[in-house]
């Protein structure tokens, strides 16, 4: 998949960031156990998340385990949890949140508490029961810029009047996000063209269809993909902007790793550093200031980043205006030709 | 010199204001003086300005074009886009145009000649500039002149070859425009610092010269018809209080000697045997005491209605100092509202410190009677100080209400108690001329307050002006401060009006009615609804800046200052009082719908101001016919009725109902400006002027037909 993500078979890979000076008081010099579950290996999110609690001279261990793209992994993780019984469990991603830490009315842990990081709808998921009050011993991080603000960012790339969205309609979030494009696509003069995966033969979504289903979007009128918080498009999203490149089409990512290990061509994404740090500002507010989860509101980043392929932007031909050089970042493919 | 006059009102020749002599001519010196002065170090500041400002734009120029080309070879060079094939490059130079009001055009070309992109505002300016361009771009920032334009060549240079040449063109009309700008500026400033100079020339020279000496004139005067018994109570202790207490010593002297002799005479007396002799010596005594007077005299104070102007010029001047901005200021903190629209929202807390400031009026006129003027004027500069610091920190629009209707109560005390000064140091000869003192102070600060508001708001924003308005009502009260044992309730003063009296008084007169109704009403509504209201507004609009909407507002003082003495005396000598009002309000309702109406089919900017200055100088200059002609007519209206009704109370009603026409004004013009916009509001506020005269020459007229001609000669 990529070369950029560093992939660990992980066993646990301890760090003690010792920043305070050894005190007196045995509280202040025991660190605290955090217990990380990821979804894929570790991302810039856990390196963002460490640097801030180095930063804020917050003595930590952290424990990692990861699911491998695969929640059937979750149940021997819990059980180890319940064992070490940590300071907070971290949990990336909505599928590995769902999985450890459960969903409203669970108490997984026995009241230990829980921040999770890069889920794109907690509420939807019934991670949390609202944005401002969880209302359990779990709180976090969103990710997902406001899709008005997408929506925005890919009508100031060119005057586009047709946007498809193909989608694996198995999972929760793609589901909540094509239903948020449904509503808010009209109000910007946006057609809508909705195109779920269709099922292989063992029920799941089959990736093979991804070609035909992007010739089918350009020959119904599409000017542009709109690729959401999917993880089946995110782990297929090779072939999939290939064959959006193929068809001249321009893919729009909502998210930072089809950007950053496929050929999209440009999106308004959360930066994953930054994200971290947020998510360790939530681990503080629980750790040191002893504030309960239940009330610490689901924190969300005011300020997105918009990547640009320049490759990608050159391979269609549909160079960026002029407004938006001066404030891209602009990236190279990963493995392009 | 009339023996029954009042020694301590006034001079010999019974003026207020020294009119000749070495006082005078000390005053037209030094405004000389000053206004040499002043030229010299403004030619200075302006000639420096010029040095200084065009350089700054080419390094601006050079700034902007520098971060454009660099944007522009950053797409070229490093995303490898095709100069040709470069998006959205119009928005990106309207942008960079829009940011910076120096820079005329953007022009993006091939070194060959070809032209990518072009935006500037005016299209056949732009096709000129590109027949000129120069084809040789030896160095990035070459400039050239090109017609008015001075040309920044930026050549976008990829790996070695030019690939497309970025041009900026500066404006000399840009530079010519902030030249004339500063200009004016500096010619307020000027006019302003020459008026408040004169103020308090005048004031000193009055107060603490004129008054004085014309006090030691009449005891001196006194004193050779035989009259020794005067004392000069003066508390100064410069020269001419040296002068008055050795004035006062030499008639203490005088008095000392008379006892002597008195004593001595009595001895004389009775030390002779013949009673002869005994009477003669008494018959000597006798007549010395009947042609001499030592012991009848009074002291005579240094009163002065004039000592009143300079704190009541710095009150005036503060109130004034917001009105070029108040209208945007309020609206930058009008709250959206479903049942109000923006415009009336805006004219609200306008109307309400109108309406706040007429409401104290008649309080502060029975607190006069009871406290003294000072005291009164004292009262009013603690809410007026409180209300502005407030108006500083105003979060919302309320809140701004409450703090500005606070202010309104200390003005409209300060306003009364001012005039209540006035009728306390004059008596029923000089009270005309004391009230001169009070009309001068308002004019003057309608002049000083809007142009130096404006300039102080355009550099150090609207809330700290309001700070230096607090500041100017602190200093007025604490000169009231010095003055408050010169300060005495006056007995027996008239009760004072209600509305409801004004309204029954005007009732049983129709001309009086007329001229208060029909003419002098609508004037203060134009007054309040045009000048106060719709010309900050409309003005800001059409992008004039905050000193030159001040400066032109302050057409409007200029304009009545200027002519309000030569219309006074024209009515006075023709007797057509009547006419002149009628001419007067003609021209205020006409100006205002001709200065819309003339332009209303331009789309030019300066065109729309131009008719507002026209409309603001004739508002000016037909305010100036109708106010003393107003009170004219007021007064032989008053004098018509007899004994029936006290002139004071005519006046009083007459004054009353005025204002209500400043307090309808910005209604009624935000409501026109609501329906028709600001320009169209204009045409409206003058057409209610207009109907209103035409219906106070028809009812004046018709008037004067059914009923015996008014006695003449009141004026």
């Amino acid at each position: 998949m990529t070369g950029v993500m560093r992939r660990f078979a992980l066993t646990a890979l301890l760090m003690a960031a010792h920043v305070a000076p050894v005190a007196a008081q045995p509280t202040t010099t025991d660190p605290f156990h955090i217990f990380a579950v990821l979804w894929r290996g570790e991302t810039d999110v856990e390196d963002g998340f460490r640097e801030y609690l180095q930063q804020r001279g917050i003595p930590f261990e952290l424990t990692i385990r990861n699911l491998n793209l695969d929640r059937a992994n979750a149940p021997p993780i819990v059980e180890e949890i319940r064992q070490v019984k940590p300071d907070l469990v971290y949990t990336w991603g909505t599928g590995t949140t769902s999985s450890i830490l459960g969903k409203i009315g669970a108490d997984t842990f026995n009241d230990i508490p829980g921040v999770f990081t890069l889920v794109a709808y907690p509420q939807a998921a019934e991670i949390v029961e609202s944005f401002e009050t969880p209302g359990r011993a779990v709180t976090g991080v969103a990710f997902l810029p406001p899709i008005e603000a997408q929506l925005n960012t890919i009508k100031a790339y060119r005057p586009f009047e047709t946007i498809a969205v193909i989608y694996d309609a198995t999972a929760g979030n793609s589901r909540l996000n094509v239903a948020e494009l449904r509503e808010t696509a009209p109000a910007l003069d946006l057609n809508l063209i909705e195109l779920p995966v269709p099922p292989g033969a063992d029920g799941r979504p089959d990736p093979s269809t991804l070609p035909a289903l992007v010739a089918q979007a350009k020959a119904e009128g599409a000017e542009v993909l709109y690729m959401g918080p999917d993880s089946f498009l995110t782990r297929h999203a090779q072939a999939y902007t290939a064959a959006a490149i193929a068809a001249g089409l321009p893919t729009f990512a909502s998210t930072q790793a089809p950007l950053k290990s496929s050929r999209a061509m440009f999106g308004l994404v959360t930066d994953y550093h930054t994200l971290g740090k947020l998510t360790g500002l939530q681990a503080e507010r629980i750790l040191i200031e002893g504030r309960a989860p239940a009330d610490i509101p689901v924190a969300r980043l005011a300020r997105y980043k918009l990547w640009i392929n320049v490759d990608v932007v050159r391979e269609i031909g549909m160079y960026p205006p002029m407004n938006m050089i001066g404030i891209a970042d602009f990236t190279t493919s990963v493995g392009a030709q | 010199m009339s023996e029954t006059r009042n020694p301590n009102m006034a001079g010999a020749d019974g003026n207020l204001l020294p009119t000749r002599g070495v006082l005078s001519r000390l005053l037209v010196l030094a405004v000389a003086i000053l206004l040499a002065g002043q030229i010299v170090v403004a030619w200075f500041a302006v000639t420096g300005f010029e040095r200084v400002l065009e350089p700054q734009l080419e390094q601006k120029a050079d700034v902007v074009g520098r971060a454009v080309s660099d944007q522009i070879a950053y797409a070229i060079d490093d995303l490898r886009i095709p100069p040709g094939e470069l998006v959205g490059v119009d928005a990106f130079l309207d942008e960079v145009l829009g940011a910076n009001a120096d820079i005329r055009y953007l022009i993006l070309r091939r070194p060959g000649g070809d032209i990518l992109f072009a935006r500037g505002p005016d299209p056949d300016e732009l096709a000129r500039v590109i027949a000129e361009l120069p084809v040789l771009v030896e160095e990035p920032g070459m400039r050239t002149t090109i017609d008015d334009f001075v040309d920044g060549a930026f050549p976008i240079v990829v790996e070695g070859r030019t690939e497309t040449i970025l041009h900026v063109g500066v404006s000399g009309d840009y530079v010519r425009g902030r030249l004339s700008e500063v200009l004016f500026d500096v010619g307020t400033v000027i006019l302003v610092s020459l008026l408040v100079a004169i103020e308090f020339l005048l004031f000193f020279v009055t107060v603490r010269v004129a008054a004085p000496l014309d006090r030691i004139e009449t005891v001196l005067r006194r004193a050779t018809r035989g009259g020794f018994a005067d004392r000069l109570v003066l508390r100064s202790r410069d020269e001419i209080g040296r002068l008055a207490n050795a004035a006062n010593r030499a008639l203490r002297s005088l008095r000392q000697r008379y006892d002597d002799f008195r004593f001595e005479a009595r001895e004389i007396k009775e030390a002779q045997i013949d009673a002869d002799v005994s009477a003669k010596v008494q018959g000597v005594v006798d007549r010395v005491e009947s042609q001499f007077d030592f012991k009848k005299g009074e002291d005579v104070m240094m009163r002065s209605a004039m000592r009143i102007r300079i704190p009541l010029f710095l009150f005036m001047f503060s109130e004034e100092l917001s009105r070029s901005f108040l209208p945007l200021f309020i609206e930058r903190l009008s709250p959206p509202s479903a049942t109000l629209s923006t415009e009336l929202l805006i004219g609200l807390p306008i109307t309400l410190f109108m309406l706040a400031a007429a409401a104290m009026t008649p309080i502060g006129g029975a607190m006069a009677d009871r406290y003294g003027a000072a005291r009164v004027f004292l009262m009013g500069v603690a809410p007026a100080v409180i209300g502005y610091i407030g108006t500083v920190f105003a979060q919302g629009y309320y809140d701004l209400i409450a703090w500005r209707a606070l202010s309104a109560v200390g003005y409209g005390l300060i306003f009364i108690a001012a005039q209540a000064w006035v009728a306390e140091n004059t008596d029923e000869k000089n009270r005309a001329q004391g009230m001169a003192v009070f009309v001068g102070a308002v004019f003057a600060a309608t002049i000083c307050g809007p142009s130096i508001g404006g300039i102080a708001a355009n550099r150090i924003g609207y809330e700290m002006t309001f700070l230096i308005s607090a500041g100017l009502a602190l200093i007025s009260g604490m000169i009231v401060y010095g003055m408050l044992a010169d300060s005495k309730p006056r007995a027996g003063a008239a009760a004072p009006m209600t509305t409801r009296a004004a309204w029954t008084l005007m009732g049983r007169d129709p001309r009086l009615f007329a001229v208060t109704v029909f003419a002098a009403a609508p004037g203060k509504m134009m007054l309040s609804g045009f000048l106060f209201y719709l010309v900050p507004l409309y003005l800001a609009q059409l992008e004039n800046s905050q000193s030159a909407i001040g400066r032109m507002m302050m057409l409007y003082g200029v304009a009545t200052i200027a002519l309000t003495p030569l219309a006074a005396r024209f009515a006075d000598r023709t007797g057509r009082h009547a006419s002149v009002v009628g001419v007067g309000g003609l021209i205020a309702g006409l100006g205002c719908i001709f200065g819309a109406v003339a332009v209303s089919g331009s789309a030019s900017v300066d065109a729309a101001t131009t008719g507002v200055v026209a409309a603001i100088i004739a508002l000016g200059v037909g305010h100036a016919l109708c106010f003393t002609s107003q009170l004219a007519l007021v007064q032989r209206a008053a004098a018509a009725r007899g004994e029936e009704i006290g002139q004071a109370s005519v006046i009083g009603a007459y004054r009353l109902i005025e204002r209500l026409g400043t307090v309808l004004g910005p209604i009624i013009a935000g409501g026109f400006a609501t329906a028709l916009g600001y320009q169209n509001a204009m045409i409206g506020v003058g057409a209610v002027g207009v109907a209103c005269i035409i219906a106070f020459m028809l009812v004046y007229r018709s008037a004067g037909r059914s009923r015996a001609p008014a006695p003449a000669g009141v004026s």
